[in-house]
């Protein structure tokens, strides 16, 4: 017997419940019907691509249909007809009810989208769940995400490098670099545990990015034990794939251009002409630049980086999304002192985008208060729980169950911090030689080249520096580098210049600066 | 008994909606259908204001409010053990989907819904509005307004907004904000961030209280207009606009 489904839709028509009903009955026709409760003056019926595809994979007719006040429905009776309470008013699916025949069945579907129970008699249809992912993609949200699947790390041997540093709990990268293995081109350190299991977080410690990958390891492996999928870098995409790309180039070198790779730096300066490390953002010329960017320009870009740019245009990012037992937490994280409009943009943005399922929020952070700023933030966690009953607020630490400085022994002074010397002359008067433009690619890609080996030659002298050596390398050409990191050595390692310079030339060949820029560039 | 009026309502986070149809339909008998998702509610304040203080009432709290099939169970079984017959009038516009159709089906035909816009309820074919006032939004929902303020246990609902006013007439309250002024030394960032507490917090609120217990009000420049949802408890006004 035709089984038909009717189901009860506000305009515009929420798409969630539909796709749910429609997964647990699998009809062989669909009703949308709308009960206008107040005029509309014309009315637009579009499905969503991919629902639509997935329709007629599935052989379900669809149809739309208007029922004004007094209208009666005409469906043949000897077909089997269900109404699903899922979706819409029950006000309109009341109307409904009346105009339909007497052999309706009335059902509901349970949100999570598990089982469907019939109301008006007994009767229960249990299915296996539409895959969430899949449920948002049908609903015409495109997302791009990466799954994570657990290593098997032990966190556990982090508890020791964990240090106190401007109320936050942080990773001490200096003495992380010392005992575990550093990939500067890729700005990963390699940590081992005592398996021999290796885990790579990013080396940048300024941003926090090496947060992300310690949660992701962690939730990754608590999940897994109860079938939860983890998805990281998560990111609704914009509709039009040329939108979001050169929104993506514009927000990479507008907003982000310290975080920019180096390996992202030469793909963006091979095609686009543009060094994005001297890039500045306030140059009239250079936006105009920004301005005139086209797609074509990327045709040969490497996939890696193109991923990272469409990633960086895409509309939101979150951090992570976990869908755990038909729930979907959506995870944000932060190595400083959460704030309440980042609690309430975490509750914006699920209710924004992921609504087809009952929502949680995680918001991870780092701060890790003391004194009277305890009382203080307690206080704050308590108002948020009741502001915003449907996030969590949890630190790093607690999260995995790790100790911090202060409670394993608080008499020790945790706020020592390894020395750092200040960059702001060199900054200063590099400024100006700032053009940003590419003159010569090949050399640019020496350049680079020689960057990550001067950078791996200073982290072989001076072990835990490199945060300063990063910090510099952003504003300077690598000559510039290399001229200063003499004397810079000199000072963290108390050695003289020409012994330092002597070592570089001689680990590093393209040192030579009259080889590379000719008599010119010496004279700078 | 046949001849006693019984209101039937299944009650989720709303409160006004009840509120409502107490107004409306007068019943000299409630029942109320809860589940472990919905905050308890006190039988004196629900008496308090229906304005009959003899109301008998009587509640069925149904559980896990998305088992299904364990709430359909629970429901029918409470129908069929039933006594006393009434002249019974079902809320539709309450509780989650599933419940209400649920109480449709087993309690019906007679309904009271309450259709948009505003506080109106629609019952034998007849709409009529209907007002809050202060004392019900404190009775009902636990909030105080005091001095441009809503407070939940001594915790400001929503803190930085401007003002926020009862409005009695379209049955709601309503909240009041302003965009920081960047001309005053915030920046962009600035109006970010308190967008993303004004969204939040409406969205948030809303959830616990309602969708229709309040409407929020923000006043700001043109070009922050699209980051405001569309649709939803929120209202952007461009600077320049007329309220009205």
């Amino acid at each position: 017997m035709t089984l038909n489904l009717i189901l009860s839709v506000n305009y515009p028509i929420n798409w969630g419940p539909v796709i749910r009903a429609t997964h647990s009955h699998q009809p062989e026709s669909l009703y949308l019907i709308h009960i206008p409760k107040i005029s509309v003056d014309s009315y637009h019926f579009e499905i969503p691509e991919n629902l639509s595809d997935w329709f007629n994979q599935h052989e379900i007719k669809v149809s739309f249909d208007i029922l004004k006040d007094g209208e009666k429905l005409e469906y043949p009776t000897e077909h089997c007809i269900r109404l699903d309470a899922l979706s819409g008013a029950t006000f309109s699916q009341v109307k409904l009810i009346d105009s339909l025949p007497d052999n309706l069945e009335v059902w509901a579907t349970s949100s999570a989208g598990t089982e469907s129970v019939r109301l008006d008699d007994e009767g229960t249809i249990n299915f296996p769940p539409l895959d969430p992912i899949e449920g948002l993609r049908l609903m015409g949200q495109d997302s791009s995400f990466k799954e994570v699947e657990p290593i098997g790390f032990d966190l556990t041997i982090l508890e020791p490098y964990i240090q106190h540093s401007d109320n936050c709990a942080r990773l001490n990268h200096y003495s992380l670099e010392k005992d575990h293995d550093l990939d500067v081109f890729k700005e990963n350190l390699i940590l081992k545990d005592r398996a021999d299991i290796q885990l790579k977080i990013d080396s940048r410690s300024r941003d926090g990015f090496w947060l992300e990958d310690v949660i992701m390891e962690h939730l990754a492996i608590k999940y897994s034990e109860r079938s939860g999928r983890l998805f990281r870098n998560f990111t609704i995409n914009r509709g039009d794939v040329e939108e979001q790309f050169i929104s993506g180039i514009h927000r990479m070198l507008g907003n982000q251009p310290k975080q920019i790779l180096p390996r992202q730096r030469l793909d963006i300066a091979e095609s686009l002409g543009i060094d994005p490390w001297r890039y500045r953002t306030k140059s009239i010329e250079y936006n105009s630049i920004i301005d005139e960017i086209t797609m074509d320009m990327f045709e040969e870009i490497p996939i890696t980086t193109y991923q990272d740019i469409l990633d960086a245009g895409s509309i939101n990012e979150f951090d992570a999304v976990l869908i755990d037992n038909n729930k979907i937490i959506t995870i944000e994280v932060k190595s400083s002192r959460p704030r309440m409009y980042m609690v309430a943009k975490l509750t914006a943005l699920i209710s924004k985008h992921l609504t087809p399922l009952k929502k949680k929020g995680l918001l991870i952070h780092g701060y890790d208060p003391e004194g009277d700023d305890v009382e203080e933030f307690e206080h704050e966690l308590e108002l948020w729980s009741k502001l915003f009953p449907d996030i969590e607020v949890v630190s790093w630490f607690e999260l995995i169950g790790l100790s911090t400085p202060d409670s394993r022994n608080p008499d020790i002074n945790s706020n020592r911090k390894p020395f750092i010397p200040s960059n702001r002359k060199i900054r200063s008067r590099i400024a100006n030689d700032i053009t940003g433009d590419v003159k010569d690619l090949s050399l640019l890609k020496i350049e680079v080249q020689i960057h990550n080996k001067v950078l791996r030659f200073l982290t072989y002298l001076c072990p835990g520096r490199l945060e300063y050596f990063k910090g510099i390398k952003r504003v300077q050409e690598s000559w510039h580098l290399v001229a200063n990191s003499d004397k810079v050595i000199g000072r963290l390692i108390g050695k003289g210049k020409r012994s330092i310079l002597g070592q570089l030339n001689a680990l590093i060949p393209e040192l030579n600066m009259s080889k590379i820029y000719g008599n010119d560039s010496e004279n700078k | 008994m046949i001849d006693m009026v019984r209101l039937v309502a299944p009650i989720g986070h709303s409160r006004l909606n009840l509120l409502a149809a107490l107004q409306r339909v007068k019943p000299d008998n409630l029942l109320l259908i809860s589940s472990s998702q919905t905050r308890s509610i006190d039988e004196d304040s629900v008496r308090s204001i229906s304005g009959n203080k003899n109301l008998k009432m009587e509640t069925l709290i149904l559980g896990d409010a998305f088992d299904l099939v364990g709430l359909a169970a629970k429901m029918r079984t409470f129908h069929s053990n039933e006594k006393e017959e009434y002249d019974d009038v079902v809320l539709i516009s309450g509780s989650t989907n599933s419940i209400a159709m649920m109480t449709y089906l087993l309690w019906g035909p007679r309904t009271i819904s309450l259709p948009p816009p505003g506080l109106q309820t629609e019952h034998d074919g007849v709409i009529q509005e209907h007002e809050v006032t202060l004392d019900d939004v404190h009775t009902l929902l636990g909030l105080r307004v005091e001095e441009d303020k809503v407070l939940l246990d001594e915790i400001e609902c929503f803190p930085d907004s401007d003002k926020c006013i009862v409005s009695t007439d379209e049955g709601r309250i309503n909240i009041y904000w302003t965009t920081p002024d960047i001309e005053t030394g915030y920046n962009a960032r600035d109006v970010k961030q308190f967008l993303y507490k004004v969204i939040g917090l409406g969205t948030s609120m809303s959830a616990q209280f309602g969708y229709k217990t309040f409407h929020h009000f923000v006043t700001g420049p043109e070009e922050y207009k699209e980051r405001i949802p569309p649709r939803g408890p929120f209202t952007y006004i461009s600077e320049g606009d007329d309220l009205q």
